[in-house]
């Protein structure tokens, strides 16, 4: 009965679902969007506080964000409070990861890993650490960011454990480089406030568009996030790795 | 004056650092809840803007009357639940930090987005302190549920930003967007279905059994308490100041909030165990206070929601502890456990005779302004359920505390030998705590009229001068 009773309701909240959006709201195709009349167009255009008229990679200087990659601008300026939150969201989930799977004080035996595997390691690691922190330094200018570039620290170390069956990582390091991070995540917001009036203001001057010391206080965010996400999810890496040999 | 933003800024320091000064952590949890309170009095009333980009492109964080209410109510109850609870409470002294960074953030932000953020933070610390129960199942239960839920919030935030191309919840309100209209229909629902899940209404509270159910002192009476009234404030100010809502829209969420009461009060009255009972009695409160947020009634509401939560954290931490010393939480075990705790089982019974709603008690104020604020609007259904089920609540409440009380059968003299146990619930400290909270409720319930006055007047609660209840005095953008 009480199957039937949510599987009628499933069906009917799918119904209502998929009618109420197809008849009534009016929703771009993909590609037909508008931009013009939302909060995104001063974001693309820059001119949020003041207009700027065209912006020119290479050219425009002092322009509002200064960052060339404009989904960056966001992230990191337009909506950086988000991005705070976002981080502790992360930052939360690792530390409940470590909190429920970190508590065997030993580690266990993986299985010895093929010859190609180890040798090679020892090659890729380093190419994928640079690339990683290369990533996050030049969030402001390409694709990637913080996050990505963060998150390809984490997979070098996790490289590192799946080649080397003895590997062990000394994890107070990170846990160092996680907590004072996001300390001067806040902190940089605060210096912010007290320069500026307001909490993570772009207080530094914003240079040239596309240059790689450019867009203000974006990059120091960035390699802030960086360095704060390759070491979280390198934590819930070794806590997780923990867990499958004990078990 | 201080900036708003260091109520959420404080706390995620202190959260960081905890990771790097592990041994000192249950030190930073204290300091950082006792700053909270401290800061909370000399906070700058009004806009806060965020980043220096004006609203609706930038965020900014509102501190109006209702968010000040909010944020003094969750900020006092998790004080008073980590120094209850301080041994417990170590453990898990980031996730708790974190937690209170994400409450602050929830009640006074301005941004749609942004709430979302804050939300899972918020949520995201409920599982985790889930975990204490020690059934996983039941976590990773809520931890699909919640997720889901977060997910259908996003999307109909998505829908509502490319109709109208913001996220800023002042813009959004002065779109007067009409929220009777079926466009609007799916993605309120998808909204109001992320808000259902964590105010525990049915159909969507399916996971509160699991949670609640195996809670401990610590998290039980933070999440009856604390999350709880969070979750509603917000509800209340979405609902409200945001999406005005109208027609037959308005109609179903009330009746989903009263058959929410009536479902959980007689669910509570079926109950042996304590946990139980409490925590079918929550699911009732939330959905009547769901039901009053929709219908427009804020006052009434947020009075039922903060006797609500102070009760329910004093009974929870009670039943919590009492579960830890004698292994069970069936009141019909625990006969007479009152008899040699008096205090205690004062602060208990207060508790529960105000949930009630028995006069003197501030439970009654906040039922009676329901009541008369449901009649002055022509509505006679409502009142009549809650009447109804007042005397469930009632019979229910008046067993357990008979039980707990009196030792021995019908008949017979109440005497210590007659008693579960004689081993002390709360150390001298703890009971004074316990009891001074309840005399809270006494204390507002006998002078209902200066309880009400803080809480409502524009110029009253904590000698602000900044805008009471309303949003739309602030336009955000052009």
């Amino acid at each position: 009965m009480k199957k039937v009773f949510t599987a009628a309701l499933v069906i009917l909240f799918g119904v209502v679902l998929l009618f109420g959006l197809s008849k009534s709201i009016d929703i771009a195709g993909y590609g037909d969007g508008l931009i013009p009349g939302k909060a995104a167009d001063a974001y693309i255009n820059k001119n949020v506080t003041s207009g700027t008229g065209e912006i020119i990679f290479g050219e425009t200087k002092n322009a509002e964000t200064g960052s060339a990659n404009m989904v960056t601008s966001v992230i990191a300026n337009y909506r950086s409070f988000d991005t705070l939150g976002e981080v502790t969201v992360l930052f939360l989930a690792a530390v409940g990861v470590s909190l429920i799977m970190g508590k065997n004080s030993k580690e266990g035996k993986m299985k010895k890993s093929g010859f190609i595997l180890r040798t090679s390691a020892g090659i890729i690691f380093p190419v994928m650490l640079i690339t990683g922190i290369y990533i996050f330094t030049h969030g402001h200018l390409t694709p990637g960011g913080g996050f990505p570039g963060g998150s390809m620290i984490a997979s070098s170390f996790l490289l590192l454990y799946l080649a080397d069956e003895n590997f062990k990582l000394k994890i107070t390091g990170f846990k160092v480089a996680e907590g004072l991070a996001g300390t001067l995540y806040v902190m940089v917001g605060a210096v912010g406030l007290i320069i500026g009036g307001y909490f993570l203001i772009n207080f530094l001057p914003t240079g040239v568009v596309g240059d790689l010391f450019s867009a203000g206080i974006i990059p120091v965010i960035y390699v802030l996030i960086g360095l704060k996400v390759g070491s979280e999810i390198t934590g819930i890496v070794r806590d997780m790795h923990k867990e499958e040999v004990s078990v | 004056m201080i900036n708003p933003v260091f109520m959420i800024a404080i706390p995620l320091i202190l959260a960081f650092l905890s990771l790097v000064a592990a041994r000192i952590k249950k030190w930073l949890l204290l300091s950082g809840v006792l700053i909270n309170i401290a800061i909370l009095f000399f906070l700058e009333k009004g806009e806060t803007v965020i980043g220096g980009f004006k609203p609706p492109f930038g965020i900014n964080l509102i501190l109006d009357n209702y968010s000040m209410v909010g944020l003094a109510l969750a900020g006092l109850l998790l004080l008073a639940g980590v120094v209850l609870s301080l041994d417990k409470a170590d453990k898990y002294s980031t996730v708790l930090l974190t937690a209170l960074a994400g409450i602050n953030g929830m009640l006074l932000t301005g941004d749609l987005f942004n709430l979302f953020i804050f939300m899972e933070i918020t949520i995201i610390s409920a599982y985790i302190l889930s975990t204490a129960g020690k059934k996983p199942e039941y976590s990773f239960n809520y931890l699909v549920i919640g997720s889901i839920g977060s997910v259908f919030y996003l999307a109909g935030l998505v829908v509502f930003y490319s109709l109208t191309g913001t996220l800023n919840m002042a813009d959004l309100a002065a779109q007067n967007l009409s929220m009777g209209t079926p466009e609007l229909l799916v993605p309120l629902f998808l909204i109001f279905t992320a808000f259902a899940i964590e105010a525990k209404l049915i159909p969507f509270g399916g996971w509160v059994k699991g949670v609640y159910g195996n809670s401990n002192r610590l998290t039980g009476a933070l999440f009856a308490s604390v999350y709880a009234s969070t979750v509603l404030f917000v509800f209340g100010r979405v609902f409200n100041e945001v999406f005005a809502l109208s027609g037959a829209v308005q109609t179903i969420i009330v009746l989903i909030g009263v058959v929410t009461f009536a479902f959980g009060e007689a669910a509570a009255f079926r109950q042996v165990k304590m946990r139980r009972i409490l925590l079918y009695s929550s699911i009732g409160q939330s959905g009547l206070a769901a039901a009053l947020f929709a219908l427009g009634l804020i006052f009434p509401a947020v009075l039922l929601v903060i006797s609500n939560a102070v009760s329910k954290f004093i009974m929870f931490s009670i039943t919590g502890k009492l579960r830890e010393i004698y292994k069970t939480d069936d009141y019909t075990d625990l006969k007479g456990v009152f008899f040699s705790n008096k205090l205690t089982g004062i602060a208990f019974s207060i508790s529960a005779m105000s949930l009630i709603g028995l006069p003197l008690f501030f439970g009654f104020y906040a039922k009676l302004n329901a009541l008369t604020a449901l009649f002055n609007g022509g509505n006679w259904f409502i009142p009549a359920v809650i009447l109804l089920f007042a005397i469930v609540e009632g019979a229910y409440f008046i067993r357990l505390l008979i039980a707990l009380w009196a030792p021995g059968k019908e008949g017979e003299i109440a005497d210590k030998s007659h008693a579960v146990g004689e081993i002390r619930i709360f150390n001298i400290k703890k009971s004074i705590l316990v009891f001074i909270l309840s005399l809270v409720i006494l204390a507002a319930g006998l002078i209902p009229d200066l309880a009400g006055k803080l809480i409502s007047s524009d110029s009253g609660f904590m000698g602000g001068d900044g805008p009471a209840f309303t949003m739309s005095q602030l336009k955000g953008g052009e």
